[in-house]
């Protein structure tokens, strides 16, 4: 039975298993490799996408979870990377290999969402989920702080649009 | 020979140029010779480029060079477009697809440094080209022009053509033979005049990673494509028996389970690299399916035997291994590295030379975990071609092992090359890409694409070699050393050494010593325990050096107290102003070495930090010898009921001109990072061969909490062309970590990972 759910504003239809991780669907059926693969087991949160608004880690919730919900990928932050925290990343140079940034970033959005000037031990505990081989974490906090920085936020509402769905 | 036919201009559909060529191949010797670090990379090698000029004034810089992380695609650009005289902002780079011109290979800290040359020449070529195309339009001399903002400009009229404007004609100008660009170049820039080479860019990447549009190779997509899933053998040299797939086929979305035949790879006869870079495609069986999610869960419900009762691998665990190599070690052993006479003062009953120090050193097995797990998409098709979709660091390797074993001409071996999810040495090695290759010959000529999940990764992979070393010295009481040895045993590159330097070890390698300066009589034996691995191993970033720093930057700091005179100083001491020669192709330099220390310990103010019951400081320095750079790091932690906090990290780095200074900080910071997972979590559980450890919950990797402050800061340009940073500051962390916590609790590390 298909499952019908929302990417990025627009509603999908998927005819496949409900225990199917979300991460599977949106790369295998719907070719939307922007989210990444990387353990499988929410270790490392190279997967994270918002679940209604929330971080979750879609190699580890499946199609059945997701049914009626609506899910913003890294595709769907902004159609040019002018969110906030996509320019902050930018400037601050954070990324190297890039492959786990889409999840970094998603999981600093839900945090600013949350917290929009959060301090480092706020920082610290939302971002420990999120692994980087490359070892980026400096500036992933630097490119956080600079993107609640008043400068950034300015033109926020312009760059969560499309996360408010 | 078609492929010497080097530069090429022609003009490009819409009216732009089109600049084409290749550098010459090196001589199947001299690659190998440039990939161990035996040979000046500086000589050229091969450089397949790609630029497009287009009307509208646009520059497009196709990079073939592999891009993992290491940011060589912005490094590149920048050299290019400085050469050139090219703005930035008009610049942008596209990773090579299926162009025949194939990279031997990217690795050793070498990108930057080996085209520093070549590739400014051939923008200097273009330059001449749009200059010559420019004047003759304004029927001036070529010599009263010049090219400033991605245009040409006559200085005397001011008159201005942008390239884009004149690259329809500049394609009508006639060609360059190669041997006047190697041997009479046009005249390159002054430095003084370098305009984006040194400035602060981001990487060119950055606005598509962070709209999640980097395509690596685990993104390809190919019409008709299944998906596939591996169980491999899990011991090393072990064999298929027999397997069960009923329950697999039943699930949902399986579509067939194939039984692969693995292979070893490299025959020393038939391949470029004469031993040293061996690898193991693993029997194994294939679970295709309609989605990487059916073909992981098919996997996981078959049942498969494994014939591994006669591999010597299966009757290892950890602690059998190590008595193996220590056993070989304490064995006779024979130099293949020899300065003056050690033997004779290691056997001296005189007093005067001092007492004897000994201590044995051991850096571990342990995984690359690239975030992006290995994967190939690859399709053997019945007419006898393939086409290969992979991110891979040594397309030219992929493609001559296919051709090798599988017999395909080159003609029908098309590569499509993408960045990485990290490389880090592990994609230097084509198994994986055979592999996918195998299974799609396999499942009936179907385009299939292997995705190896995280336990994939971490329980049948290669790894980086485990090294067991045992040092000793022989030094007086006032801290003169005498004598100094070091006999190692490790899994990879064994056997690599030139048979001729082992009959003459005192050209050999003394690892890349440089308290050799000082110390007259030292001695390094290397010896085999390669063919006894339990795992296969392979480059792994930084490779031998992080072995040989951590023992060494440990070693000596054992020594500095027994003498009982600052770490720093007593390491300051036995670097007299010289060149060592240390058996590799560049001479350690211990003047370039002495200023990083010495900015190292100014920057973290080393005499100014007050002791404190907890705290500990401590310091580390080493060459990174294949890029001819040096690095010293200053580690300070905190040590609570055996917890291990690192609190800050300061390194002092000298890598010649730096064409690219956030790049090379990031290389910096993450080698920092790289280095404290080794030593906090690396290593490698296993029992008779197996792997034990599965995910990132048993093989962690440092993470952002516990992630230090960084600090990098560079001496003063100490050459005029730059030298490799990837793997640069590894080595000297994880020495200068073990040395603080010796500082803070008294407790001496000599083994990894770190337990107190």
């Amino acid at each position: 039975m298909a499952i019908v759910f929302t990417v990025n504003g627009k509603k999908v239809s998927i005819d496949a298993a409900p225990e199917m991780p979300l991460l599977w669907a949106l790369r295998d059926i719907l070719h939307q490799t922007g989210t990444k693969y990387g353990c499988g087991a929410a270790l490392c949160g190279v997967c994270t996408v918002h679940l209604n608004g929330d971080a979750v880690r879609s190699c580890s919730t499946p199609l059945s979870v997701v049914a009626g919900k609506k899910i913003t990928t890294i595709e769907g932050l902004s159609p040019d990377g002018t969110h906030p925290v996509q320019r902050a990343w930018m400037d601050a140079n954070v990324a190297q290999c890039g492959y786990c940034q889409s999840g970094q970033i998603m999981q600093a959005v839900a945090l600013l969402r949350q917290k929009p000037h959060p301090t480092d031990e706020e920082i610290d505990t939302a971002m420990s989920g999120n692994l980087c081989r490359c070892g980026t974490y400096p500036r992933v906090r630097k490119a956080i702080h600079l993107a609640a920085s008043s400068t950034y936020t300015k033109s926020t509402k312009r760059g969560v649009k499309g996360t408010k769905n | 020979m078609q492929r010497r036919e080097f530069f090429s201009l022609s003009a490009l559909a819409g009216g732009g140029l089109l600049v084409s060529g290749v550098l010459p191949l090196l001589s199947q010797n001299d690659q190998q010779a440039v990939l161990s670090g035996m040979k000046d990379t500086s000589t050229p090698v091969e450089l397949g480029y790609f630029l497009k000029i287009t009307p509208d004034n646009r520059i497009l810089f196709q990079l073939t060079k592999h891009e993992m992380g290491q940011s060589v695609s912005t490094g590149l650009a920048m050299m290019f477009a400085d050469e050139l005289g090219a703005e930035w902002s008009r610049l942008s780079v596209e990773f090579v697809d299926n162009d025949k011109r194939y990279s031997f290979g990217t690795g050793g800290s070498t990108t930057i440094m080996g085209l520093w040359e070549p590739l400014r020449k051939v923008a200097a070529t273009t330059r001449t080209v749009l200059i010559q195309t420019a004047a003759k339009k304004w029927g001036v001399p070529q010599q009263e022009c010049t090219v400033e903002k991605t245009s040409v400009l006559h200085r005397i009229s001011n008159k201005r053509v942008s390239f884009g404007e004149i690259a329809a004609d500049a394609a009508k100008e006639p060609l360059f033979p190669l041997r006047d660009i190697i041997a009479s170049a046009p005249k390159l820039k002054n430095p003084s005049n370098f305009f984006i080479i040194g400035t602060e860019q981001q990487n060119i990447t950055s606005p598509k990673i962070v709209c999640g549009k980097l395509m690596y190779s685990s993104d390809v997509y190919v019409e008709g494509m299944l998906f596939a899933a591996l169980q491999r053998c899990p011991v090393y040299h072990g064999k298929l028996k027999r397997f069960s797939a009923e329950k697999t086929r039943k699930f949902h979305g399986v579509k067939d389970v194939i039984a692969i035949e693995g292979y070893h790879g490299i025959d020393k006869k038939e391949t470029p690299l004469t031993g040293g870079f061996p690898f193991w495609v693993r029997d194994s069986v294939a679970v295709l399916a309609d989605s990487t999610w059916a073909a992981f869960e098919g996997k996981k419900l078959l049942d498969v035997e494994w014939d591994t009762e006669q591999t010597s691998a299966s009757k290892h665990n950890m602690q059998t291994f190590r008595d193996f190599a220590r056993a070989t070690l304490q064995a006779n052993t024979t130099p293949t590295g020899l300065r003056g006479k050690p033997d004779e003062i290691f056997s001296s009953v005189n007093p005067d030379d001092g007492k004897l120090y000994e201590a044995e050193y051991e850096y571990p097995y342990q995984t690359h975990s690239p975030m992006e797990t290995l994967n190939c998409t690859a399709h053997y098709r019945a007419d006898g071609s393939c086409e290969i979709w992979v991110g891979t660091q040594s397309p030219l390797y992929i493609a001559q092992e296919i051709t090798r074993v599988l017999g395909i001409p080159a003609d029908s071996i098309t590569l499509h090359l993408f960045p990485s999810g990290g490389g880090f040495g592990r994609r230097f090695f084509p198994d994986y890409a055979i592999e996918a290759l195998l299974v799609s010959k396999a499942s009936g000529n179907l385009p299939v694409k292997v995705v190896w999940s995280r336990e994939d990764d971490v329980q049948t992979n290669h790894y980086h070699h485990n090294s067991l070393a045992l040092y000793k010295a022989r030094m007086t009481d006032n801290g003169i050393i005498s004598a100094w040895q070091m006999t190692e045993g490790r899994t990879y590159w064994s056997r690599s050494l030139p048979p001729e330097l082992q009959k003459a070890p005192e050209k050999g390698e003394i690892t890349w010593n440089a308290y050799a300066a000082s110390i007259v009589n030292v001695r390094h034996d290397n010896v085999d325990v390669q063919t006894s691995s339990v795992f296969p191993s392979c480059s792994w970033r930084s490779v031998i050096a992080n072995a040989w720093a951590f023992g060494q930057e440990c070693f000596v700091d054992e020594l500095a107290y027994a003498a009982k005179q600052d770490p720093y100083l007593f390491r300051r001491s036995l670097l007299k102003e010289t060149t060592v020669d240390v058996g590799h192709q560049f001479a350690l330099d211990t003047k370039r070495l002495r200023a990083v220390l010495d900015l190292a310990a100014d920057k973290a103010g080393w005499n100014n930090i007050s002791p404190s019951k907890g705290y500990g400081h401590g310091i580390a320095a080493y060459p990174y010898m294949h890029g001819n750079s040096y690095c010293a790091v200053v580690v300070e932690v905190e040590v609570r009921s055996n917890e291990i906090r690192v609190q800050r990290v300061v390194c002092a780095v000298d890598c010649g001109l730096v064409v690219h200074p956030d790049g090379v900080r990031q290389q910096i910071e993450g080698g920092v990072i790289w280095g404290l997972t080794a030593a906090l979590y690396g290593g490698l559980e296993f029992e008779a061969g197996k792997v034990l450890r599965t995910n990132y919950h048993d093989n962690p990797l440092l993470r952002f909490h516990e992630s230090p402050k960084i600090e990098v800061h560079f001496v003063p340009q100490s050459m005029e062309k730059p030298t490799g940073v990837g793997e640069l500051s590894s080595p000297p962390t994880v020495p200068a970590l073990c040395n603080a916590i010796f500082h803070a609790t008294g407790k001496r590390v000599r083994k990894l990972p770190i337990q107190l």
